[in-house]
C-alpha cells in the first residue's frame, strides 16, 4: 500500500512521472498492491518510494529505491539509505540495475521489494543488482 | 565465522549496569574506543548543520561517522563517530547541544563528556576551476586530507564480487563523489586545505588497479609535492615491484601504508577474497618489510582492523608491525552501512581496550615515534599517540614520553622543509 497517495503532491508527482516509464509504473502497481506499507517521495529526480515499515531489530526502515532515466533507452534502479543525520548530504548506496529494456518482469519487481522491506538485508539482494554502480546518481 | 547478531537495546542497556566494572568517566582514549564500539545517537537539540564538517562516506566506509574532538590534558583526540549504523542508533552515548556547548552523554552512567565539533571549512562548499564540487574530491578526516584517488576498486568488478567483505568503497563512487579525480582538482582542493585548514598531510589512498595502483598515483604525488607542498602519504594495494616505491620517494611520498587487516590467515582469505586470490599476504608483507627499511622509523604504517579476527592475532599484528619499525594502524572493526558485514555485532569495548593497551607498549618497546609529525590527527582510527592515556605509570612511560617530546622538537624543522613545494625531476610514468 502507498501510504500518501492521497495526497496532491504525490497524486502529481505520480502523474507526472509514471506517464514516460513503464519501469515505474509496474514498481507503483506492485506497491499498491502490497501489503506491507511504501510512501512516495515527492522530491528529487525519478520516482522514489520507500519502505515504511519496522523492521525485526525495532528500528524503522530506511530503505529507498529511486528509478530514472538517465539517457534515453536506460533506466536506472537504484537502492539506498538517506544519512539519518538532518543535514547531511550523504546517501548510502546498495547498488542499482541498469535496464535497457523498459519492460521488467513481475518477478523481478517483486524481488526489488523484498529487498525494500528486509531493509536491503544482503540476504535479500535481487539477482540482477551490481553493488558496484558508478553512475552519478542525481538528487 | 558466522556473523554474530547485534545485542538488543535492552541487552546493551542491561550490560551497562556493570559496565567496565569502574564508576569513574573514561579518559579520552577510553572514550574513543567505547564511541568507536557503540557509536552515538545526535540529540534533537544539536545545531549540526551550523556547527559540523558534512557527513561523507568515503575510503571504505569509515569517514561516514561525525567528527568530534575530546579535549584532553595530554591530548585533543580525534574521533569519526558512528552515527549512521544500526548499532549507532541503540547507542548508550547521545551528542547533546547545551548552552552553546557540545558534550556526549553516558545515559546509562549519567557522564558528561565535553567536545568539540570541528567546523565545515569554508571551501568544501567551493568548486575547482573545473566546476568539481571540492567535498567530492577530498575531505578532511581529522586534520589531513583524505583523496580517494580513482575509479573505484577492480576487486568490486569481478564476478562473483571478490570485495573485502567489510568494505564500501565499492558502492560510493559515482553516488558520493567524483569517480575519477582529476590532477589539476586535487591540486586546488589539496592547496585551498593547506592554506585554509593548516593541512600538513595528503593521503591518497585506492583501491585495486590490476596491479598499476602505484602507477595511478604517482602523477598525484608528483603534484602535490611539486605544486602544493604538503606530506604525502600512499595506501594503495602492494606491488612486488618494489623499484617502484623508489619512484615515489623519488616523487614525493613520504609515507606509504598497507592495509592487510588481518594477521590470521583463514581470516585474510575468507574476508578479503580479492586480496587472497589476487594479491596474497606476502606481498603486503614484502612491500611492508621493503619501505620500512627504505623510509626509516615510524615512516610506514600496517594497517589492520581489530574486533573481527582473535584478539591475539591482532596483537601478533602489532608486535609484527613495530618489529619493523612501522607503526600501527588499527581500526576498530565498523559495520558500515551497505557492507556484507553490516549485520555483524560492533566489537567489545574490553578487547579494544586490550588490544590499544598493547599497541602503546609495543610501540614504546620499539620506539615508534609517535604523535612527532605536526598536525596530523587521524580522526578515523585510535591512534598510536591516543593510546598514552592507556599507558601505565611507571619510569618507561615517562622516559617515552620524553623521548618522544624531544623529537618532536628536533623533526620540527625537517618537517617544515618537507612541506614546502619541490622541484621534481623524476618522471610520473612509472610504466611505458
Amino acid at each position: 500500500m502507498i501510504l500518501n497517495k492521497p495526497e496532491p503532491p504525490t497524486e502529481e508527482r505520480l502523474r507526472a512521472e509514471l506517464e514516460g516509464s513503464p519501469v515505474a509504473r509496474a514498481v507503483c502497481a506492485a506497491v499498491e498492491t502490497a501489503v506491507e506499507p511504501f510512501e512516495i517521495t515527492t522530491e528529487g529526480v525519478g520516482i522514489e518510494i520507500r519502505g515504511s515499515s519496522f523492521l525485526p531489530n525495532g528500528l524503522p526502515n530506511r530503505a529507498r529505491i529511486k528509478i530514472f532515466s538517465p539517457t534515453p533507452g536506460h533506466t536506472l534502479v537504484f537502492f539506498y539509505k538517506k544519512s539519518l543525520v538532518p543535514y547531511s548530504r550523504d546517501r548510502y548506496s546498495y547498488g542499482g540495475i541498469d535496464l535497457r529494456t523498459t519492460e521488467v518482469a513481475q518477478a523481478e519487481v517483486s524481488e526489488w521489494l523484498a529487498f525494500i522491506n528486509s531493509g536491503l538485508h544482503p540476504d535479500k539482494r535481487p539477482t540482477n543488482l551490481r553493488r558496484a554502480f558508478p553512475f552519478e546518481i542525481p538528487e | 565465522m558466522p556473523p554474530t547478531t547485534p545485542a538488543t537495546p535492552s541487552e546493551q542497556l542491561s550490560s551497562g549496569t556493570t559496565y567496565h566494572g569502574i564508576t569513574h568517566p573514561l579518559n579520552p582514549c577510553e572514550l574513543e574506543i567505547d564511541l568507536f564500539c557503540k557509536g552515538m545517537r545526535v540529540d534533537p537539540s544539536c545545531a549540526l548543520e551550523q556547527d559540523a564538517r558534512f557527513i561523507s562516506r568515503t575510503r571504505a566506509g569509515l569517514g561516514s561517522g561525525l567528527e568530534i574532538v575530546i579535549p584532553g590534558p595530554i591530548k585533543d583526540v580525534w574521533v569519526n563517530v558512528p552515527v549512521e549504523e544500526d548499532f549507532a542508533q541503540q547507542s548508550r552515548y547521545r551528542l547533546v547541544l547545551e548552552s552553546g556547548a557540545y558534550s556526549v552523554r553516558d545515559d546509562c552512567k549519567g557522564f558528561r563528556y565535553p567536545v568539540r565539533i570541528p567546523p565545515e571549512p569554508a571551501w568544501y562548499t567551493r568548486t575547482t576551476s573545473r566546476g568539481t564540487p571540492m567535498h567530492k574530491v577530498g575531505v578532511l578526516q581529522g586534520t589531513y586530507l583524505g583523496i580517494y584517488i580513482s575509479n573505484s576498486c577492480g576487486f568490486w568488478y569481478h564476478s562473483p564480487a571478490l570485495n573485502c567483505r567489510f568494505c564500501a568503497t565499492g558502492l560510493n563512487v559515482g553516488v558520493n563523489e567524483v569517480a575519477i579525480k582529476d590532477v589539476g582538482d586535487v591540486v586546488e582542493v589539496a592547496r585551498a586545505a593547506k592554506e585554509e585548514s593548516g593541512v600538513t598531510f595528503v593521503h591518497f589512498n585506492s583501491g585495486f588497479q590490476t596491479d598499476r595502483d602505484l602507477d595511478v598515483a604517482a602523477p598525484y604525488v608528483k603534484a602535490v609535492k611539486s605544486r602544493v607542498g604538503a606530506l604525502v602519504g600512499l595506501q594503495l594495494i602492494p606491488s612486488l615491484d618494489l623499484w617502484k616505491y623508489d619512484r615515489l620517494i623519488d616523487l614525493g611520498a613520504d609515507h606509504f601504508s598497507f592495509c592487510y587487516e588481518f594477521q590470521n590467515p583463514e581470516f585474510f582469505a575468507k574476508l578479503l577474497p580479492g586480496k587472497e586470490k589476487l594479491v596474497g599476504q606476502k606481498t603486503f608483507f614484502r612491500a611492508l618489510e621493503y619501505t620500512a627499511r627504505k623510509l626509516g622509523k615510524g615512516a610506514c604504517s600496517g594497517e589492520i582492523i581489530a574486533g573481527v579476527e582473535p584478539v591475539e592475532d591482532t596483537i601478533k599484528a602489532i608486535d609484527y608491525i613495530t618489529g619493523l619499525g612501522a607503526f600501527p594502524t588499527v581500526c576498530i572493526f565498523r559495520p558500515t552501512i551497505g557492507a556484507d558485514m553490516e549485520h555483524w555485532a560492533s566489537p567489545r569495548y574490553e578487547d579494544m581496550l586490550v588490544v590499544f593497551r598493547h599497541l602503546y607498549e609495543a610501540c614504546r618497546k620499539n620506539r615508534i615515534p609517535i604523535d612527532v609529525t605536526p598536525n596530523i590527527e587521524v580522526s578515523l582510527i585510535v591512534q598510536p599517540g591516543d593510546t598514552r592515556y592507556l599507558a601505565p605509570r611507571n619510569w618507561r612511560t615517562r622516559w617515552y614520553g620524553t623521548q618522544m617530546g624531544l623529537a618532536r622538537q628536533i623533526a620540527r624543522p625537517y618537517f617544515w622543509w618537507k612541506r614546502r613545494p619541490k622541484s621534481i625531476t623524476a618522471s610520473e610514468v612509472l610504466s611505458p
